[in-house]
């Protein structure tokens, strides 16, 4: 279980009309504590977002920054500072600059402005990366995100999907095929006024500790009788491993905001999804999913308190 | 994916026979219990996928294959480390077998037992440390197998790639530890390859042949006396990850940065490049999605 509680400023700031370049951004300051029993934590971040459109050309960003200090991580115990950064970017077509892409930050409330008529197809990329105390370092990983966003009015259906993969120069994983190495999240969002918001989605994501490359794969776990190969795996949480599947929702309204989350953390939904992946397209071998293991409840829940700071 | 799949795949292993009376059984698991006779409990394990009972010297298979029930839903038979020397014909009651691990049976008569099963949808077979050298002739009668574990063997004779080249659906090989200095250009002839495992070798070449495995996406080759990075990986049309760890690799060949290959991933850990080297290629596989060095 885990309990949140935001303080936070937003700013919103229309920065011009410049004949027909429209532009919107908006500021986020948040403090946030957190309980639960895969994270838990003190932090304080900012985040900002903008949006801009040429005619039917848009464009539409976020960046975040923050820090804290962590008493759980990845379900691990651990004690120490940790900080990060995240950015994406996306490109689509749409006279848009009401700023729900804020939806793509997680556990963070949404910004945005009234706007009427809003339409945006889109898909961007970015990166995040998190730097975890000294006990959890191995799992400092730069991870690459691909996005999508197809918004009408003030609707907005969201696609992210996070690996630490690395394609290229667009998809800037750290290419290490562990720690966070997927997530998937489809979204809902959607305002009625300036202050009401809702937030609905379906999550899934992996986690992996690090393989041992210098070890013939010979793990008989997750190796169907012997008939796979298999890692074994290193470092100091070398059994680290969940795989979340959970639905989720967020409100916010005058100045509240709250959000939940309720799924499972299952092993075999892990191993069933990165063993297709890791069979199929050439990735052998897999991990060592302990797949006898039972699935266990996860669930999150956690409140905000909103100051906005309109400076429209 | 139904319900009973995802059991067979990864439901709970029983090591006790008994257990089959109060709960729904699907892993069996009775290896090294030095059983002399079938437990009568075995008849109410009606469920059964997958049978371990490997280790179990003086056991009778074909008093235990007789006295399984619903013999058609066994689909993973384990019967390794059992001083073999035959198969009984009763095996052929499991008309589902998909998976049959036979490892550490030197003495059997592989000639016997590969004519014994030929009716079985057996996809994957597991023949560890039996000192092979020579595959029977009779293995190219099970046309459905997949998969194929020769690991610990001695097959460097050229001519048992004739046999398993007749194997239309093999698609992993594993000639791990088999003491190969080399391979012979007639490994190009398995076509349908997609995994080829030869780690814990001798080698330092490979044959240009290897190259017309068009359809291999991962080969594992550490664990052998590479001296350089062998350029045929370039030509390998559809390769995509090379395991290469443990080689005393101190030299990459520039063809790695020039020409145009399918590789996207590589682990080169515990080589012998020098620093500089190390850097330059981490720089040349940058836009590879995982290169380990």
């Amino acid at each position: 279980m885990k309990y949140l509680l935001v303080f936070c400023g937003f700013i919103s700031i229309t920065l011009g009309n410049a004949q027909s370049l429209t532009t919107n951004g908006a500021l986020l300051l948040k403090a946030q504590i957190q309980l639960g029993n895969q994270n838990q934590g003190v932090k304080i971040g900012a985040y900002a977002v903008g949006a801009a459109h040429y005619g039917d050309a848009a464009i539409e960003g976020g960046v975040g920054l923050y820090s804290g200090y962590l008493f759980k991580r990845h379900t691990a115990r651990t004690r120490g500072i940790n900080y990060g950064y995240e950015f994406f970017s996306l490109l689509g077509v749409g006279r848009n600059t009401n700023l729900l892409t804020s939806s793509f930050f997680a556990n963070t409330p949404l910004l945005f402005s009234l706007e009427n008529d809003q339409k945006f197809y889109g898909l961007g990329f970015g990166f995040e990366k998190e730097f975890l105390p000294e006990n959890l370092k191995e799992f400092d990983q730069k991870v690459g995100r691909f996005l999508m966003r197809f918004a009408n009015a003030n609707h907005s259906v969201n696609v992210q999907f996070k690996n630490d993969f690395r394609f290229g120069k667009i998809f800037n994983g750290e290419g290490t095929d562990f720690g966070n190495t997927g997530m998937l999240q489809i979204s809902y969002s959607s305002y009625e006024n300036p202050s009401k918001a809702l937030h609905l989605g379906a999550v899934l994501q992996l986690f992996t500790p690090e393989a041992d490359y210098s070890k013939t794969p010979t793990n008989p776990v997750n190796s169907d009788d012997a008939s796979r190969n298999v890692w074994y795996t290193q470092g100091k949480h070398s059994k680290l491993f969940y795989a979340n599947v959970y639905a989720f929702g967020s409100y916010q309204d005058d100045g509240l905001f709250a959000f939940a989350k309720a799924g499972l953390n299952s092993q075999k939904l892990g191993a069933y999804i990165q063993n297709t992946l890791h069979d199929s397209f050439g990735l052998n071998p897999r991990y060592p999913w302990d797949v006898a293991s039972k699935d266990r409840i996860y669930i999150e829940a956690g409140g905000s308190l909103l100051i906005p700071k309109d400076s429209e | 994916m139904g319900c009973n799949t995802y059991k067979r795949s990864y439901g709970q292993t029983f090591q006790d026979a008994s257990t089959c009376k109060n709960k729904t059984v699907y892993r069996l698991d009775l290896s090294n219990k030095n059983l002399s006779t079938v437990a009568s409990e075995l008849t109410n394990c009606t469920f059964i996928r997958m049978l371990d009972i490997s280790g179990n010297t003086k056991v009778d298979l074909d008093d235990l294959f007789s006295k399984i029930p619903n013999p058609e839903e066994l689909e993973v038979l384990i019967l390794d480390n059992l001083e073999l020397e035959s198969i009984p014909q009763s095996i052929q009651r499991f008309s589902s077998l998909k998976q049959l691990s036979l490892n550490g049976n030197p003495n059997a008569n592989f000639d016997q037992i590969f004519k014994v099963i030929p009716e079985l949808p057996i996809t994957f077979l597991n023949l560890q440390d039996n000192n092979l050298t020579l595959l029977p002739e009779t293995l190219k009668e099970l046309k459905g197998v997949k998969s194929i574990n020769l690991t610990h063997n001695s097959l460097s004779a050229s001519n048992n790639y004739a046999v398993l080249t007749a194997l239309p659906e093999l698609e992993s090989l594993w000639l791990t530890s088999n003491n190969l200095q080399s391979l012979p250009p007639e490994i190009g002839s398995l076509e349908r390859l997609r995994n080829l495992y030869i780690e814990h070798n001798e080698l330092t070449l490979l044959p240009d042949e290897l190259a017309q495995l068009s359809n291999v996406w991962v080969v594992h080759a550490g664990h052998n006396f590479f001296q350089e990075l062998p350029i045929v990986f370039t030509r390998m049309e559809s390769l995509l990850l090379l395991h290469i760890n443990n080689n005393p690799i101190t030299h990459i060949s520039e063809d790695y940065a020039q020409e145009k290959y399918s590789l996207m991933g590589i682990i080169l850990d515990n080589h012998s490049l020098s620093y500089a080297d190390v850097e330059r290629w981490e720089k040349e596989f940058k836009g590879f999605f995982q290169a380990s060095f």
